[in-house]
């Protein structure tokens, strides 16, 4: 069976009696991969959890509405950036988090000095969110310009040019491993 | 096609694989998940293995003949107990101070209604949208008039109005100025096929 029809099967299967175990299949294929997105889209640990648990819920409200158009997992990260985005609105109307006006503003700032040069989860944090967003769709979570465009209401020309940015500012940012492969110990 | 020169080396790339498998999941975040789902009503309960059901109907038999040949049988009751619906309707109006970001006050609720759900006391509870439409006996709908809405609902189950009280006093909306309206849902009340 194609992994579509796979997916399509086990939501179904959930849909025809909301059944926990159907539920907590879905939630092992794709549960670490939105957690490890929504844990590198967002800085703040703390929310974390909240956001996923609540990306979750709605997923799971609307997922009669999916229709197959988008994979599972395509279609679910788009609530947990949904959920993000509203932490950064609440958090930024709550005085607890620095939103910069101008998206690079922040990320622009170390790049010459080599002593700030921070490794990649660092880096990725000190990009503005709206970049961040795209490059880690994009290079981290394999989606199209196209479908990139469709979740954030942007153009899939915006999504291409955001992302050549963010990479640049990254590159700035970022204190690449000395050896391939090397930085985890693998 | 992209850039070529914003492309990703393969090292690179590979901290960026090595990134993902570093972002594990805390290991009780599918219990917290699944839990808020039921406790939203978005998950049927989990049946019982079938030998573990197996064992409780053989029980249940073996009970029941016990009962006739004492000549006390009595048909087994659903309800532990004289058992009444409450319903919790949560007022948002200008005292409500939501001094905390909606995730963290929906995160607080949602582990309230865990706690609940945990002990058999609540049955469901939702957020309402806050707008909505108030429909006249013509059939006209006008929009809901502001200043005081109703921004989400539960249903209990409580033993007595003195325990549906204190579980309303302890519901997180309090804390945040918000005013909560408790009911009964009457027994007979009913309607139809619903």
């Amino acid at each position: 069976m194609a992994i579509a029809e796979e997916e399509r099967a086990l939501v179904d299967r959930f849909l025809a009696d909301r059944d926990e175990r159907a539920f907590c299949e879905i939630y092992r294929q794709h549960g670490p991969a939105l957690y490890g997105f929504a844990r590198h889209l967002l800085e703040r640990d703390a929310v974390v959890d909240d956001v996923v648990q609540e990306a979750w819920l709605r997923a799971v409200r609307r997922l009669p509405s999916f229709d197959g158009r988008s994979s599972l997992r395509t279609w679910l990260i788009g609530f947990v950036v949904n959920c993000c985005r509203e932490s950064w609105r609440d958090a930024a109307r709550h005085g607890t988090e620095q939103v910069a006006d101008d998206p690079l503003e922040d990320a622009a700032q170390p790049a010459d000095s080599h002593a700030e040069r921070l490794d990649l989860e660092r880096a990725l944090a000190r990009l503005a969110p709206g970049y961040r967003t795209v490059l880690l769709l994009h290079d981290l979570q394999g989606m199209t310009h196209e479908e990139i465009g469709d979740l954030l209401e942007i153009a899939p020309g915006t999504s291409k040019s955001q992302l050549a940015r963010a990479r640049q500012v990254l590159r700035t940012l970022w204190a690449r491993p000395a050896h391939p492969g090397g930085e985890d110990g693998e | 096609m992209e850039n070529k020169d914003t492309e990703w080396a393969e090292q690179e790339r590979a901290a960026f694989a090595a990134l993902l498998r570093q972002a594990a999941p805390p290991s009780d975040l599918e219990r917290r998940v699944v839990g808020r789902l039921s406790a939203a009503g978005l998950l049927a309960r989990r049946r019982a293995p079938l030998a573990q059901r197996s064992w409780l109907l053989a029980a249940g038999l073996a009970l029941l003949l016990v009962g006739f040949g004492l000549g006390r049988w009595q048909a087994p009751s659903l309800n532990p107990g004289p058992m009444t619906r409450y319903l919790l309707l949560l007022h948002q109006d200008r005292s409500f101070r939501p001094d905390r970001a909606p995730v963290a006050r929906r995160a607080e609720v949602g582990r309230w209604a865990r706690h609940l759900q945990q002990a058999g006391e609540l049955i469901e509870g939702d957020r309402l949208g806050l707008q909505g439409r108030l429909l006249t006996p013509g059939g006209a709908a006008t929009t809901l008039a502001p200043g005081d809405v109703v921004s989400g609902f539960f249903v209990l189950r409580a033993a007595s109005d003195e325990r549906a009280l204190a579980i309303a006093r302890t519901c997180p909306h309090l804390a945040y100025g918000g005013r909560i309206e408790l009911r009964t849902i009457q027994p007979d009340g009913r309607v139809g096929v619903l």
